[in-house]
């Protein structure tokens, strides 16, 4: 009996528990309470802490990859094999030591398996010099890869953050912005923060591709944050993803402050024109027009202004309910649990507990601040042309996208200083301008700063 | 012309990414992309205004209706006291006949059982029901 008690205890995973995966327990009861408790963004919180915990477990059969080539992870020089050909492996075995070729890299020098199988051949002998993606070896097995092995590749492969989108475009009114066209410009101005974020992030020494990741957290725009960050800096994704779902929760605390220091209680108190009605030709023929418009500009981000619009076309043409309905519920919903938890199984300790998991949620609340200014700004220039039609400044916040709360917090804050000011429908133009916007320069970025 | 030679990819190949470039240049490169989405957006905004535009001129509003209203077959019933404001009764009763589109008899009018404003109520309700996720 002792011995059948000593054997079952080899087999469990208390031993392989380490400091990182318990710190990292913390942040998911943290981002659990944040979710649940305080309800912010819980649709994709409460997903995401969840992947965080099962990534944080000594977990088997659910990351580990199909067996297959196993790729050099970075330019690399091969220093030595820990295992030989025929060698039984198992997830989280070193294979082995690598030397990064490039001396400013950062990257773990350490090859792990991240399946099970046999080891059928060495490709690369000690010595021997390798390009990131060049095949180290190859495992075989029967077994196929864990669940979220598969899960992530919608990540991997950019296919969830457009799926998302289409059901966004299913769910998006852009009738106010069609009705007063002119908001297009406040969600334009929006962008400022995600500009000037690149260049905070470049002074702080992060590289590119990292700083236009970590800047377009500014935009509010949670599949458009991690779409760009999968293509520039797939090392941070999982920083990126929380603090700019985490900060989009906190909207009503971040933006009020910086709309009083911005405008003052006359600009308050406009109140702004009716909205006049739009046809549906209009709809329809605004879908296509930022389709092509956009497509052409910025081809990179075709993916997402394609899958956007096209959600948007299928509820506005008014001929396709089930597909509408399929888009604004049942496609989004299953989406969103695999983003979520997509996104949160990569919260290893290992990836998440860094100096530069600190300095992105400090980047991304200036990002949202200077969004949220570059907004207002804008509607205070334009008011200077503007005299029969003036806009309220305070709905040049709703410019940055986190829809509909960026526009929720313009008219509570428009109705503190006018209780019969409702400037819920005005705000609502810049706000869908602003996922435009933010689908724009993450374009320019994947575009000009090499994304694959 | 620095601006339209980052208007294609291909004419600045991975340039910004080697990270050898000074914060002046990156300032620029900043610029640009905000020119570029400005550009974009007002592009987009003159394009749906001048849209719009024509389109309510080829598609006039119906002009409103010019016939006399036929006199009232029966007198109206005589307004009960309820210590509302009269315009407030016409608004209600607009909105009554805007949505049931035929006649009725507003009988009483009872404040929503709520300590928040309906409005807010009503809106945040369709915003949240239509948009769940982001």
């Amino acid at each position: 009996m002792y011995d059948n008690l000593v054997n079952f205890l080899q087999l469990t995973a208390f031993n392989l528990v380490t400091w990182q995966m318990c710190v990292m327990w913390i942040v998911v009861l943290v981002l659990f309470y944040l979710a649940v408790f305080k309800e912010f963004e819980p649709l994709l919180l409460v997903p995401i802490a969840f992947g965080a915990l099962i990534a944080n477990l000594p977990t088997q059969g659910v990351v580990n990859q199909a067996p297959g080539p196993v790729l050099a992870p970075f330019d690399a020089r091969v220093v030595a094999w820990h295992v030989r050909v025929g060698d039984e492996v198992k997830e989280g075995m070193k294979l082995a030591t690598l030397a990064p070729t490039n001396p400013n890299a950062r990257d773990e020098p350490v090859l792990v398996a991240r399946s099970h199988g046999k080891l059928i051949s060495i490709v690369a002998p000690v010595g021997a010099v390798v390009l990131e993606g060049q095949p180290l070896t190859e495992v075989y097995s029967n077994e196929p890869g864990g669940l979220f092995y598969y899960l992530s590749k919608g990540i991997h492969w950019e296919l969830f953050p457009p799926l998302i989108f289409l059901g966004v475009g299913a769910l998006t009114d852009f009738g106010p912005l069609i009705a007063r066209p002119i908001t297009l410009l406040l969600g334009g101005a929006a962008q400022l923060g995600v500009a000037m974020t690149f260049l905070g992030a470049t002074l702080l020494g992060f590289s590119s591709g990292e700083a236009a990741s970590i800047g377009i957290i500014g935009g509010a725009d949670g599949p458009t944050a991690i779409f760009t960050a999968n293509k520039l800096a797939p090392h941070l994704l999982s920083a990126i993803a929380v603090a700019a779902y985490s900060y989009m929760s906190l909207v009503p605390l971040i933006q009020p402050p910086i709309m009083r220091l911005l405008t003052t209680k006359k600009e308050r108190l406009i109140r702004m024109k009716s909205l006049r009605p739009v046809s549906k030709l209009e709809r329809l023929l605004f879908a296509v027009l930022v389709t092509v418009v956009c497509i052409l500009l910025v081809p990179a981000a075709s993916a997402l202004i394609a899958m956007l619009m096209l959600g948007n076309f299928l509820r506005e043409c008014g001929v396709t309910d089930r597909l509408v309905k399929a888009s604004q519920n049942e496609i989004i919903n299953v989406i969103t649990i695999f983003l979520g938890t997509s996104v949160g199984m990569t919260m290893t300790g290992e990836a998440f507990l860094r100096a530069e998991t600190l300095k992105i949620i400090g980047l991304g609340v200036v990002a949202f601040g200077i969004s949220t200014a570059g907004g207002i700004l804008m509607a205070k220039v334009l008011n200077l042309f503007l005299r029969n039609d003036r806009i309220n400044p305070l709905i040049g916040s709703a410019g940055v996208s986190a829809v509909p709360m960026a526009a929720r917090v313009s008219h509570v804050e428009g109705q503190k200083y006018d209780t019969g000011n409702y400037l819920l429908m005005h705000a609502m133009g810049p706000n869908v301008a602003g996922v435009i916007g933010t689908a724009v320069i993450a374009g320019y970025y994947i575009a000009t700063l090499g994304g694959h | 012309m620095a601006v339209l030679s980052l208007l294609h990819p291909a004419s600045m190949p991975l340039a910004a990414a080697s990270g050898s470039f000074t914060f002046l240049y990156q300032v620029g490169y900043q610029a640009a992309g905000m020119m570029i989405v400005l550009g974009a957006l007002g592009g987009l905004w003159l394009i749906v205004a001048a849209l719009g535009r024509v389109l309510r001129l080829s598609q006039p509003d119906h002009p409103p209706v010019t016939r006399p209203l036929a006199a009232s077959p029966s007198p109206a019933p005589a307004p009960v006291d309820s210590g509302l404001d009269p315009r407030l009764i016409a608004a209600i009763s607009a909105a009554i006949h805007v949505t049931l589109k035929s006649r009725f008899q507003l009988v009483s009018i009872q404040p929503e059982q709520t300590h928040t404003p309906a409005w807010s109520q009503e809106g945040r309700r369709e915003i949240y029901q239509s948009h769940r996720v982001r």
